[in-house]
């Protein structure tokens, strides 16, 4: 049967969108003066913007450890804090003299124009009870003092620990000394044997000096400080270190402030740079296809507005940028774009049959309003399931992402409209003839290629799907923050330098509550905090046998460190000793001796006390089974002893990757289910609704499947990709059933149908695919190599679904209506 | 000369205070500081004291002592047991705080649990004296020699007294390296001639320590502090406080004699 010609093929126009159209041109200004007056609105909430890649941003809020570490918080304070590594012979005159520069010069720091942004926490989640008070309250009247509390000059460094103070308590002659290492300062000569007495000391190796004395750490702990100003503290202290460093004393800056911070400042430079390619490579395709400034204008000016909607509503919302919501740009350009071209193609060929621009606007806004409307709400609902996550890092983009998806929707049918109004006579580039256009010839190529073999295509397929779901068995969860930077980032070296030969750079720390009358001081306890220690310490990893635990700090280690330093220094001595009132002594002594460090373990009531575990540094899945052997340490040696409950670098990834798994499969089951009703709705058909679902997943199945073979494993900055490809996927999907319905209705005829649709849509579907490309292609110039890596995937993607929609859809509408075609 | 423990807790506002003459109209800041210095702190003083330190955290921790000090030809020494919390019931500091010069200050702890008394030497005099925002140097007298000195106003009220207020930093070494401070502004009682209030600006970290000196009373002769607060404020926060207080004091107590300041009278304990 000959196939019929698509020219009898009369469009399904939607009145609404035909009226919105008509009353959008007919008071163009009023519509511009909204949209400026939104815009304004939106530009004034970009002031609101941030930038945070805290690990708390992506860590479940319900996740105990989190919980814990807000505990932990109220009595601790936090605990990140600058590492400056310093490398060189560090037992030499001249590398103990920088250090001593240096370690002053640290403990000096003044940083001006701080206060940007609130601190990183609530009061709530970190009560500070002094830092409000009362000049007068019952410890005295400090009205008196002139400028009382108004200070705001004095170093931001709270406390600076090196090897400089580290203090060294020891007993001589029946004294007990409290020194420093280096105090009085050592001479050329004494370098060897102290080199030799503090490699004795537990509270120095594997703390901050290597076995080797190759590399040592000074630890900066600062004020409480917002991420803001932590970015600029860590500004200064680059600055600092550069000045201080020399051939023979490397420095390098790491630690949680430093690795947020980096993290910041790439996602700085990636979003500029990534939106400025981002925008120029749509003006390039769109003067390309459209060959005209006013069908670059409507497009970009949809994209644009899109945008600055989109930052305006994260500002107003105080939704900070992140890791995660950097894809967001480049996201709403390629779905602006593909709003805009799929009206701007309707317009064209209008306009190329014949029509008066305004007429032509009205009948492409009626033909495409309605698919172009489900194609965006079928994004927006793919967006929105992550409104749901129980991490604040992934809803946000949630809410961001579908907030801009609406923004563009709504440009595009008044900007847009408003835009093209203003063009008299161009055709946009488009030819005389129908189907004669490359695109159109590839679309019909495509579509053919089922016409006589449907099993060319279908086996073929077939195969790749089989292979498809064995990768997907393959693919693997990853989080690891140093894995976003090439290998010879600094930071990562720093990191890595640390772990492998200082000690372990990542931590658990134990937040201890004893249940016993004479809480921290009970004997059993400190016997069982003993004993957990050396569980930790036997722990080996399953792959490779090696030990992960560099070390623990604990109560228990300062009463022994106390009664080993009371026994002339006799390494018998480092035990607990038998009397429960000797242990209460000891303690005492400590904090006679050591006040300040004894605050750090144990809050001023004694009520509660932490315990610091030492790992080496690992991805977050790396941990899971440390997990479960610590907490089972803690049921077995502490028991009904004390409450411990566990947190730290270690239980803020781990808590990620158990919700990286939730939130991925969570979020695409339900995005899949209310696209699946959004299908059925759009094409109103069961069977068209069910067969529509292949093209939406095979490609979502594919790359998964490709991420499997090829070992890119799902972590924070791809979770989205799945439910991100299947918005792309249905919106093309969308746009061919919804038209292969409308013309099928009308024509009887499959081969018809078909051939109208991919004229139709099929080169509306290509276009949009090339600036979709094209979109996330520029992500292959991101600094975050997990950003290039999403950007390879989705391009990856962006074919199989053209191929979906352009191959694959046209066979299996063969097969499933070739009977009623017959 | 270094100080040590409650020797030094005594030695500057908890010991009594006796009014040294400043000359007849005189501000010069050193005579003023002098006669600070040089006052007469009376002699056998026995107290309750109680010390309080809040963090900046809220967590307080409170303990309680008995002291006893008493002057001898060398210097000062200082008797202190611990009274409660009861874990460290009976825990007692002798300081032995010898005069400029004379020969290094000597500090026992007696450790009941361990049945073990042991010399303790510790060279950080600007350290925290007991986990508190005092330090030890804090608790000493600041010998005026070791000081630049300058009046900066010559008459400010506080707490409803007339005051010298009076600058001083540190000029020698040892005062640099003992006390931590960049310098010290005093607001010294016309009528006391003691300080009633002191802000130091503390190296490290660039701190500001705050301390006041409350509830004053006269015994006989001798003015009584018997409480001191201090803060410290970084960056306009407060980071932690801490109070001194005496709940009962005697001087010239019959009960503080020379026979109780020795190591074998530590293991005694209360």
């Amino acid at each position: 049967m000959e196939p019929k010609s698509t020219a009898q093929v009369e469009p399904e126009n939607t009145a609404f969108f035909a009226r919105w159209t008509e009353g959008v041109l007919r008071f163009r200004l009023v519509s511009i003066l909204a949209i400026v007056a939104i815009t304004g609105f939106f530009i004034a909430g970009m002031d609101g913007l941030s930038i945070d890649n805290s690990t708390e941003r992506f860590t479940p809020e319900n996740a105990r450890s989190a919980q814990v570490l807000k505990d932990f918080r109220k009595h601790f304070g936090r605990d990140d804090v600058f590492l400056v590594l310093a490398e060189g012979d560090v037992f030499s005159p001249a590398f103990l003299d920088r250090l001593r520069s240096l370690h002053r010069a640290l403990e000096r720091l003044e940083v001006k124009g701080l206060g940007q942004g609130a601190p990183a926490e609530s009061m709530e989640e970190a009560p500070n009870a002094l830092q409000g008070i009362d000049a007068k309250d019952s410890f005295g009247d400090f009205e008196g003092f002139e400028g009382w509390g108004d200070e705001k000059d004095g170093s931001i460094v709270e406390r600076v620990h090196s090897l400089i103070n580290a203090r060294r308590t020891y007993s001589k002659n029946d004294a007990l000394l409290v020194e420093r290492w280096l105090d009085p300062w050592p001479t050329k000569e004494g370098l060897s044997a102290l080199r030799a007495a503090v490699l004795k000391d537990r509270n120095v190796r594997g703390v901050i000096l290597s076995e080797s004395t190759q590399h040592t750490v000074l630890a900066v702990r600062t004020l409480h400080l917002s991420d803001q100003d932590l970015a600029t503290v860590h500004g200064v202290i680059e600055a600092l270190v550069k000045k201080h460093g020399a051939e023979d004393f490397k420095l390098s800056v790491g630690g949680l402030p430093a690795v947020n911070t980096v993290v910041d400042r790439a996602i700085t430079e990636d979003l500029d740079l990534l939106t400025t390619l981002e925008l120029l490579a749509l003006v390039l395709i769109m003067t390309l296809l459209f060959r005209h400034p006013l069908g670059v204008l409507g497009p970009l000016a949809t994209v644009v507005l899109a945008l600055v909607w989109s930052f305006g509503f994260a500002g107003w919302m105080g939704f900070p940028i992140t890791l995660v919501s950097n894809i967001l740009p480049p996201f709403f350009t390629c779905v602006g774009i593909g709003d805009s071209i799929h009206i701007q193609s309707l317009y064209r060929d209008h306009r190329r049959s014949g029509m008066e621009t305004r007429p032509a606007i009205i009948a492409a806004l009626g033909e495409t309003g309605l698919p172009v409307m489900f194609t965006s709400l079928t994004t927006m609902v793919g967006l929105l399931s992550f409104g749901l996550s129980d991490v604040q890092g992934i809803r946000e983009v949630g809410f961001v992402g579908a907030f801009g998806v609406g923004a563009a929707w709504l440009n595009s049918i008044v900007i847009l409209p408003v835009v093209l109004s203003w063009n008299k006579k161009s055709l946009f580039g488009a030819s005389k003839q129908t189907g004669n256009d490359p695109m159109g010839r590839l679309a019909l190529a495509l579509a053919g290629l089922s016409a006589k073999r449907p099993l060319a295509v279908f086996l073929p397929t077939g195969l790749l799907a089989a292979a498809a779901l064995f990768g997907i068995t393959q693919v693997k969860l990853f989080y690891d923050p140093l894995e976003w930077f090439p290998s010879d980032a600094p930071l990562r070296q720093t990191y890595k330098t640390y772990d492998e030969h200082v000690g372990g750079i990542s931590n658990v720390q134990l937040l201890i509550k004893p249940k016993t009358e004479l809480g921290l001081k009970d004997k059993k306890l400190l016997v069982a905090l003993e004993n957990l220690e050396k569980h930790l310490l036997a722990y080996e990893q399953p792959e490779t046998g090696a030990h992960l635990v560099t070390g623990m700090t604990s109560i228990a280690n300062v009463i022994k460190e106390s009664n080993r330093a009371l026994s002339d220094a006799s390494e018998d001595a480092y035990r607990l000793p038998q009397s429960q009132q000797a242990i209460s002594n000891l303690l005492f002594l400590f904090e006679v001796a050591s006040s300040d460090e004894l605050r750090r373990i144990a809050t001023l009531d004694f009520q509660h006390t932490q315990a610091t575990i030492r790992i080496r540094w690992l991805d977050a899945t790396g941990y899971l089974p440390f997990t479960d052997y610590l907490e089972a340490g803690i049921k077995e040696h502490i028991g009904a002893l004390a409450s411990v409950r566990p947190t730290g670098t270690v239980y803020n990834l781990t808590s990620v990757i158990a919700t990286l798994i939730y939130d991925l499969l969570y979020s695409f089951s339900l995005a899949f289910t209310v696209i699946a009703i959004l299908m059925m709705l759009v094409v109103r058909r069961l069977k068209l609704g069910l067969i529509a679902m292949v093209p939406n997943l095979l490609p979502v199945a594919m790359i998964l499947g490709v991420m499997g073979f090829s070992q890119i494993p799902i972590d924070v900055t791809n979770l989205l990709i799945a439910s991100i490809l299947l918005g792309i996927c249905v919106d093309d999907t969308i746009h061919f059933f919804y038209h292969f319905r409308t013309s099928y209705e009308q024509l009887q005829d499959v081969e018809a149908a078909i051939r109208h649709t991919s004229l139709v849509s099929g080169r509306a579907i290509i276009s949009t695919s090339i600036i979709l490309l094209a979109g996330f292609g520029v992500f292959f110039f991101a600094s975050v190599a997990s950003l290039r890596q999403f950007g390879l995937l989705i391009c990856l993607a962006i074919v199989f679904a053209l191929l979906a929609d352009l191959v694959l859809t046209p066979a299996l509408l063969r097969i499933a209506y070739r009977k009623e075609t017959t | 000369m270094k100080k040590t423990m409650l020797t030094l807790t005594l030695s500057l506002s908890l010991v009594p205070a006796l009014v040294q003459a400043v000359p007849q109209g005189s501000s010069d800041p050193r005579a003023i500081m002098q006669a600070v210095h040089k006052r007469d702190t009376g002699d056998r003083l026995q107290a309750q004291v109680r010390l309080t330190i809040q963090d900046k955290f809220g967590g307080k921790r409170v303990r309680r002592m008995r002291t006893s000090t008493m002057e001898f030809a060398e210097g000062t020494k200082t008797l202190t047991i611990f009274q409660d919390p009861p874990d460290i019931r009976n825990t007692g500091f002798l300081s032995v705080d010898y005069d400029a010069g004379v020969k290094e200050d000597d500090q026992w702890l007696y450790l009941p649990g361990l049945h073990k008394t042991s010399r303790i030497t510790t060279d950080n005099r600007s350290g925290s004296f007991m986990g508190s925002d005092f330090s030890y140097a804090d608790l000493s007298k600041a010998d005026p020699a070791d000081y630049d000195l300058k009046l900066l106003k010559p008459s400010v009220k506080i707490d409803g007294e007339d005051c010298w207020v009076i600058g001083a930093k540190p000029r020698t070494k040892k005062a640099k390296d003992e006390t931590g401070y960049i310098d010290l502004v005093y607001w010294v009682s016309k009528q006391k001639v003691i300080p009633l209030q002191i802000k130091a600006r503390v190296k490290a970290g660039k701190k500001i320590k705050y301390m006041k000196f409350n509830d004053i009373k006269k015994h006989g002769n001798v003015w009584v502090i018997y409480k001191q607060s201090a803060r410290m404020v970084q960056k306009g926060k407060v980071l932690s406080q801490s109070l001194i207080e005496y709940t009962s004091a005697k001087l010239n107590s019959p009960e503080v004699k020379a026979a109780e300041f020795t190591p074998q009278r530590l293991e005694k304990g209360l």
